[in-house]
């Protein structure tokens, strides 16, 4: 068995947080989304394994390496299709092949569920068709696939998880993955449907928060650094090492916290809050279903829920976040489309934030300046400076 | 044929399962009864006539070349040899190529074995692959006999076929070198003997032998249940200085130099190292194995555990069911629990120790200050500092800091 | 700065020779080589790189062996010119790394006693020197020959008729290690890590005889014991991974290497109080890249703490450096570089205190300096230095934040790591079409940016092959303005600060003779973009992560320069990585 993990898209939807990174290392849990993949094919006992890289693919690879387990690694120079990226890899492969999105979270079951010959798609239910491709299927095999189709309402779609045979891979000239798995079918070769098991992925910059609640269930409690005895502590709740928490905090797990950072005193934390490396929480500060990345200083008294704070942003004193449900327009041109979604607030990388910023229900891009007291919405485009 | 005298060890892991015990020695090396496992098991193979042993070491490997030297010490001859990365059993073979003069025995450095067990299988027919029975087969890969011979060997499995397992014991001639240069990386990605064997197998010529006396140890908590049977059959001795009003029950073995002060209890069996002072007034209970230069002071009661050298429990504490590092203080008062208040079984990390009755593993050169309370189930990393009145509970890293 | 390796034992040596000779092929590619003993000597020896060689040990049995990776110093690279060398009757081979200064002398005499010379080396006297003092005892042949060579070596040496190998070391770097029934030799500890932890390191005008029953060390005739040390193997691992080059892999490493430097360094305070005594003055050695980040040093302690500072090239120093006092710092990488060596023993001779930055622990300069400040760049493969370049200059940032005991600098460098990651997504295409196509480019800076101008232009230069310059922004019209045309890019790095106005008026002057000028400066800016060709936007920043992603951006703009012309970037032609010669 091999594997081969697409990591070269971008996932625009996901901006500002893919500035400098593909969607598939933005950290979740403090891990980036493909060790999780990588993880669930070791433990599924499968190690050869190939990742494809495509934009900001040095960002990729350094990662990989600072893993253990050494991958192979194969360039995708254009992200023109998932099917094209299969492809650019076909040359190391000779036995049958998963092929798994690297920025999908899958447990070791589905891995194991799909087998191990022929050809197979892992399918789920869902209820928001319109981001899948979704499947008809009669007697356990794949009859129809459809991309990204107008109509709502419950159906099976596929996951991203494959399962094909070398000669299919060596025969791909389609550049995405639905029109590959159409001629297979046309053509009559057997795909099975594989109904799989865990499986989350995350379409928009908010739904890394419940991916965050998701993958924090399994978090194991470790603790290191310099914890203050004055620290209370409840459920699973691990802390990197040299990091230092002050006392009078309070932690709830499950959360997960980096390497060198600073917390405290009395700052509260949690649940289902990760914490990056190198960050520093001032006192005060409440914290509850946010992803915190690396180099990120949050000054004190704020209180931050349902966020994403990107990496190096700098927050004084008095932030808050108020979760609202609403219609973001995302995209570019033509594709500009209005999504929805509830959060506190998603910030890019290096935004810098004034004392007292309230933020409801806002997207402030990469290298945003706010200058104190202001009350943002909506969506705030790269580099914008609100004063 | 010749008798087999010369024996390939594998002691190259760390044993990651035994952390913290391994933060300054390989998993062989963690003494079990005041001597190193490897200790136990090459003793076992000299007494069963292997004259020269060549240790495969990486991890550690100055800790076991310093305390071996070159086996005068315990009559044997010893050689080493190093893997340097741990790319599987068939890599840490090759490693000592060159070094056995003809048919010889390979062993798993981390399992116990008793002497004439291992007499018994150096005289089986080559190749030889040793077995053994477990209640738990599918936490192993496992062998499939027909009569003497194996059959097949199966990875590890919810529904294995065999409650026999491979216990890491094997009788060579030289042409296994030969073979185990055919072998590729295995989908674990390493250099597997198993793949070898399988050649052996599928001609019908490995022989295997059911031990029964093998036990191997896993995790920290396995070491209180190795114990057991080392003090079980341990011989009482007093080379030490016994003061007068020391109530001593049970086979109590005393090492030179050391004092036991008045008033002390000791119940056996028991086992206290070389230059330590017991006491006044402290109370051991059995199965309580002691090391080298620990100080066991005044009041205070230790329950079936284990502490490595130089560890100091001096006054007012209490240690059950615990599995204790070398150079660690204990401040003043501070205790660890050893049974929950549902009186389930206790889990470390999230691991189940299938004991009801546990404390906690703590590392080498943990500092406590005074009035700490230790959970049941926790694990403390090497090197850690406990600030005074802690509460301390579950898994912390080498190194971490409790402070005020 | 060849590599050398030596081995003897119970495995076929010309395995272990070769793959350890990879392994040192940092230190030199022209050519390589080994013999191996079994009975007679068998010989091979080939120019070019053995990475290219395969791995073909036929004809070379024996448990003992030598072998060489050359960095050409006497004589062009060719096969003859590979060593080991013979001596006349074939029974001696001697592989070395060093200059031998008195060679030609010594040649003269060999010759009108009758040797035949095979090639133009300087290492071939050797042979015939020891061939001539043999009789029966290969190590007292040698240590009579020792005395007779001026110069710089690390040799090994093997004869027919006798089983070992004698090692001699005099200011090149030799170490021993220590295996099982078996020792090995080598330039460096890279090609031992494989095969054991336990090495000497053995002290200038040691010779050592490494024998099956182990090894002797004497120096001056006298035994002597080294003491084993143990290597960190696990921090020798160095993958590239997915990367096309070591280079570009330590590119992209430069933001943790900054972090990790910075917070290192703070945690050093006992070599940090050597700086304290010091509030007079301080000179620094440095060479090559390393010289560059000791005259951003220069401007950095010279600003913010009021300390006078001289910077000198290890090489001149011995010529014009009166005896001084004040402490003296040497800045290498590698910690083998011959010339900041030299420097540093001259002043320990003078009584000043020394001080060394390096990256390699256990080096040389570590053992001569009375503190040693290590920067956290891990192993760096690729020739051309960026990762230990950001190192040094991260150290030489947070030396100065305490020296000047200024903590909002010290705030600063603990975000200067996002600054360089941000640096490395930036767009660069258009000015790397630019300067592939040019014959010869400047690099303009002032102020802290002259340093950087320098080292961007050693990048380019020693990558790409284009000729490179820099230059004070100042300077250029005193003289190479004459040079100004179409067809020669100029890089300008207008950052904010006291320097900006007048770089804009320098851009203009250029930019006023012709010349296409590729500005650096700062997003957001509306001048510079005016009045240049192609503007590269840095983030928004300070001063201090200014410099830092300057440089990083000159680094990556020589790099896919170099990958655009298709060059060697890990091992630029007739470049080694540490310098071991003077």
């Amino acid at each position: 068995m091999q594997a081969v993990i697409l990591a070269g898209g971008e996932g625009w939807r996901l901006r500002p947080l893919t500035k400098n990174r593909p969607k598939a290392l933005i950290p979740v849990g403090n891990r980036p989304l493909i060790d999780y993949c990588i993880e669930a094919l070791l433990e599924s006992g499968i190690r050869d394994i190939i990742v494809v890289v495509g934009y900001r693919r040095e960002r990729v690879i350094r990662h990989l390496n600072t893993l253990d387990h050494e991958v192979k690694v194969v360039v995708q120079e254009k992200q023109i299709g998932s099917a094209n990226a299969l492809a650019c890899a076909s040359h190391l492969i000779h036995d049958t092949t998963l092929v798994l999105s690297g920025d999908n979270y899958l447990d070791a079951g589905s891995i194991e569920a799909i087998g191990t010959s022929g050809n197979a798609i892992m399918v789920t239910g869902s209820l928001s068709p319109s981001h899948y491709g979704v499947v008809q299927v009669q007697d356990g095999l794949v009859t129809s696939l459809m991309e990204k189709p107008d109509e709502k309402g419950p159906c099976m779609v596929s996951s991203g998880l494959y399962l094909f045979t070398p000669e299919v891979i060596k025969s791909i000239r389609e550049y995405d993955m639905s029109d590959l798995v159409i001629r297979l079918i046309n053509d009559g070769i057997p795909i099975r449907a594989v109904y799989g098991g865990d499986w989350y992925d995350a379409i928009h910059s908010w739904d890394l928060l419940g991916q965050n609640h998701h993958l924090l269930q399994t978090n194991v409690s470790k603790r290191s650094g310099t914890i203050s005895r004055f620290v209370t502590v409840n459920g699973r709740v691990s802390i990197g090492a040299r990091s230092i928490i002050g006392p009078g905090c309070t932690i709830t797990g499950p959360v997960r916290i980096g390497e060198d950072t600073t917390i405290g005193p009395n700052v509260i934390i949690g649940p289902d809050v990760s914490v990056g490396d190198r960050a520093s929480i001032e006192p005060f500060t409440v914290i509850a279903n946010s992803i915190i990345l690396d180099d990120v200083c949050i000054g004190s008294h704020s209180r931050i829920k349902d966020s994403v704070i990107g990496e190096g942003c700098s927050i004084s004193d008095h932030l808050s976040t108020i979760t609202t449900e609403g219609f973001y327009s995302l995209g570019e041109g033509d594709g500009k489309m209005l999504h929805r979604g509830t959060f506190g607030a998603i910030l890019g990388e290096r935004v810098s934030l004034e004392s007292s910023v309230v933020l409801k229900g806002c997207i402030l891009g990469n290298d945003c300046q706010v200058q104190s007291g202001r009350r943002l919405e909506g969506v705030i485009p790269d580099g914008s400076r609100v004063i | 044929m010749e008798p087999v005298t010369e024996c390939i060890l594998l002691a190259a892991g760390e044993g990651k399962r035994m952390r913290p015990l391994t933060t300054s020695r390989p998993k062989v090396m963690i003494p079990l009864a005041n001597r190193p496992m490897l200790e136990h098991l090459i003793l076992a193979g000299k007494e069963a006539g292997i004259q020269r042993f060549i240790i495969v070491v990486g991890y550690g490997e100055q800790a076991i070349r310093e305390y071996f030297g070159d086996g005068s010490r315990i009559g044997v001859e010893i050689d080493y040899v190093v893997q340097r990365k741990q790319l599987g059993t068939a890599d840490a073979l090759r490693s000592a190529e060159g070094l056995v003069s003809g048919n010889f025995l390979m062993m798993n450095g981390d399992m116990l074995l008793s002497a004439d067990e291992i007499a018994e299988f150096c005289r089986m027919p080559i190749p030889a692959l040793a077995v053994s029975e477990t209640d738990h087969p599918e936490d192993y890969g496992v062998v499939l006999l027909e009569g003497d011979r194996v059959v097949n060997l199966e990875e590890k499995s919810k529904n294995p076929k065999s409650r026999l397992i491979n216990a890491g014991a094997y009788l060579f001639s030289l042409e296994i070198f030969e073979r185990i240069q055919m072998i590729g990386l295995s989908r674990r990605g390493e250099y597997e003997l198993t793949d070898a064997l399988m050649g052996y197998i599928n001609e019908g010529s490995l022989f295997a032998f059911c031990l029964r006396s093998w036990m191997d140890v896993g995790y920290p908590w396995d070491i209180l249940a190795a114990h057991e049977l080392f003090l079980d059959a341990l011989q009482a001795e007093n080379l030490g200085t016994v003061e007068e009003g020391v109530v001593i029950k049970g086979t109590v073995a005393i090492g030179e130099g050391t004092i036991i002060r008045s008033g002390s209890y000791i119940e056996g069996p028991c086992i206290i190292g070389k230059d330590c002072i017991v006491g006044p007034h402290a109370y051991i209970r059995p199965r309580t194995s002691i090391g080298d230069m620990c100080h066991i002071g005044n009041a205070v009661e230790i329950k079936n555990s284990v502490i490595l050298n130089k560890t100091k429990i001096p006054h007012f504490n209490y240690i059950g069911d615990s599995v204790i590092g070398s150079g660690c203080n204990f401040g003043a008062g501070t205790k660890i629990a050893n049974l929950r208040h549902d009186y389930t079984v206790v889990h470390v990390g999230g691991i189940r120790t299938g004991r009801k009755k546990f404390g906690a593993v703590i590392g080498d050169n943990v500092l406590f200050g005074i009035n700490c309370s230790v959970n049941t189930g926790s694990l403390i990393g090497s090197g850690c500092r406990i600030a005074p009145h802690s509460f301390v509970d579950g898994v912390y890293d080498d190194e971490t800091i409790i402070s005020r | 700065m060849c590599g050398i390796v030596g081995y003897i034992g119970r495995r076929q040596a010309a395995r272990i020779i070769i793959d350890g000779l990879k392994k040192l092929e940092y230190r030199g590619y022209d050519s390589f080589g080994l013999a191996t003993l079994n009975g007679d000597i068998s010989l091979a020896k080939k120019g070019g790189r053995i990475s290219d060689a395969g791995s073909n040990t036929a004809g070379l049995s024996g448990r003992i062996g030598i072998g060489h990776t050359r960095w050409a110093t006497h004589g062009i690279p060719n096969d003859q010119n590979a060593h080991p060398h013979l001596d006349c009757t074939g029974k001696i081979a001697v592989v070395h790394n060093g200059i031998i200064e008195n060679y030609a002398e010594l040649r003269r005499d060999l010759t009108a006693r009758g040797h035949t010379f095979r090639s133009d080396t300087d290492t071939e006297v050797i042979s015939h020197l020891v061939e001539e003092h043999f009789q029966g005892d290969l190590s007292s042949a040698v240590a009579e020959v020792l005395p007779l060579l001026e110069g710089s070596y690390a040799i090994l040496v093997i004869a027919e008729g006798d089983d070992r190998i004698i090692a001699a070391r005099k200011a090149s770097p030799l170490v021993i290690g220590i295996g099982d029934r078996e020792l090995f030799c080598a330039s460096d500890v890279t090609p031992l890590i494989d095969h054991t932890r336990r090495v000497i390191y053995l002290d200038d005008g040691d010779c050592a005889v490494l024998s099956c029953s182990g090894c002797l060390i004497t120096t001056g005739g006298e035994q002597v014991s080294r003491p084993v040390e143990e290597v960190d193997w696990d921090i020798m691992d160095a993958r590239k991974g997915g990367f096309a080059h070591y280079m570009q892999k330590e590119i992209f490493e430069q933001p943790q290497v900054f972090y990790n430097t910075v917070h290192a360094v703070r945690e050093s305070p006992e070599a940090l109080a050597y700086f304290v005594g010091s509030r007079m003055s301080l000179m620094i050695v440095a060479c090559g890249s390393s010289y560059h980040a000791a005259l951003l040093y220069k401007y950095l302690i010279e600003s913010y703490c009021d300390i006078p500072v001289r910077v000198e090239i290890g090489s001149e120093f011995k010529y014009y450096a009166p005896p001084l006092t004040v402490p003296v710092i040497g800045i290498t990488q590698s910690g083998e570089t011959a010339d900041t060596l030299a420097a540093l023993k001259m002043a320990k001779a003078w009584g000043c205190p020394t001080i060394a930055i390096t990256n390699v622990v256990g080096s040389s300069v570590t053992r001569i300096a009375d503190a040693t400040i290590y920067t956290r760049a891990g192993p760096e493969m690729s020739v051309a230095a960026t990762k230990s370049f950001i190192a040094q200059l991260a150290a030489g940032l947070q030396i100065t934040a305490f020296l000047s005991d200024n903590t909002a600098l010290e705030m600063e460098l603990n975000r200067v790591n996002i600054m360089i990651e941000d640096t490395l997504t930036i767009e660069v295409e258009d000015a790397v079409a630019l300067c592939c196509t040019a014959q010869s480019i400047f690099f303009i800076g002032r102020g802290l940016y002259y340093p950087v101008a320098l080292e961007g232009a050693l990048k380019m230069k020693e990558i790409s092959y284009i000729h490179a310059e820099g230059y004070a922004a100042g300077e250029l019209k005193h003289g190479p303005f004459a040079l100004l045309s179409p067809d020669t890019p100029v890089i300008a790095l207008a950052m904010p600060g006291k320097t900006y106005p007048v770089m804009i008026s320098n851009i203009k002057e250029i930019k006023a003779r012709g010349a296409p000028v590729i500005g650096i400066g700062i997003a957001g800016d509306s001048e510079l973009p005016e009045i240049v060709d192609l503007f590269i936007p840095l983030p928004p920043c300070n001063e201090v992560a200014g410099i830092a992603m300057a440089s990083v951006m000159l680094q990556r703009l020589a790099y896919y320069v170099a990958d655009g012309l298709g060059c060697d970037i890990d091992k630029p032609r007739n470049l080694a990585k540490s310098v071991t010669v003077e």
